[in-house]
């Protein structure tokens, strides 16, 4: 969700089309790979595959803060180019 | 001299599988070093990184950078899960950034034309501003742009054996 509400704001943000797909893409893939994580454990749990609860975790623990960190960097730099749009 | 046993043998050679969320959180420590020192020097980080471009330094020490940081990456996760560095996986690491921030060097040039081409005001502003996004993205790119490859790769490896 986090993901998607950046994605959003770059969207309508007036960067070059370059940056915002970059930007784009970056924050979907970080996006979706921890959803994978979340789904992942969740269906090995429901069919009894091998689960280990740790590495779930940890995997999740390090994507959510990548989601995070990759959402308040971006969010930062859209405020200062709006700061020089607005000029 | 008696033979070495087979559970060591094969704690040694056990080949090194890498897992997407191994550079995830050092991606996520760099995206906030680099987020803190926009907010901390919200001017003389962004100029400094203008003038480092400017100069043309700015994609050679991004591959310094980003090279010793993936390289050592690697080795970590190595050194943690007693597995073997492949070769393959180290040419990876070496060459993907170089290719990646050397192609989106061309892609910041285009950015750039593409704004000052616009004729909007602030353009220089405007710009300085794309040359710090573009950084910012690049830099992940950079770093996550191997691993993923590796991890394709590794899984192709699977599913071929």
């Amino acid at each position: 969700m986090l993901a998607i509400s950046v994605i959003w704001d770059l969207q309508k943000s007036q960067f070059t089309s370059q940056t915002i797909a970059l930007g784009s893409v970056f924050l979907a893939m970080s996006g979706i790979m921890a959803a994978a994580v979340w789904i992942e454990s969740y269906c090995r749990r429901s069919t009894g595959t091998k689960f280990t609860p740790e590495r779930a975790w940890r995997d999740s623990r390090n994507l959510a803060l990548l989601v995070f960190s990759l959402a308040m960097v971006t969010e930062i730099l859209l405020d200062r180019f709006v700061k020089v749009v607005a000029l | 001299m008696s033979a070495p046993a087979p559970a060591l043998v094969n704690t040694q050679s056990r080949r090194l599988a890498m897992r997407l969320a191994d550079p995830a959180a050092t991606l996520a420590y760099v995206s906030l070093v680099f987020g803190s020192l926009l907010v901390f020097f919200p001017v003389s980080f962004p100029r400094l990184v203008v003038q480092n471009w400017q100069n043309a330094r700015l994609t050679p020490i991004m591959i310094f950078f980003t090279v010793c940081l993936n390289l050592g990456l690697y080795l970590r996760v190595a050194h943690q899960r007693f597995g073997k560095p492949g070769i393959v996986a180290s040419a990876c690491l070496g060459s993907v950034p170089v290719i990646l921030l050397a192609g989106l060097n061309f892609v910041l040039q285009a950015t750039i034309a593409h704004t000052i081409s616009v004729n909007a005001p602030n353009a220089v502003a405007r710009v300085n501003e794309e040359i710090l996004a573009h950084t910012f993205f690049a830099l992940i790119a950079a770093i996550f742009g191997p691993f993923l490859l590796i991890r394709l790769a590794q899984q192709f490896r699977k599913d071929n054996s």
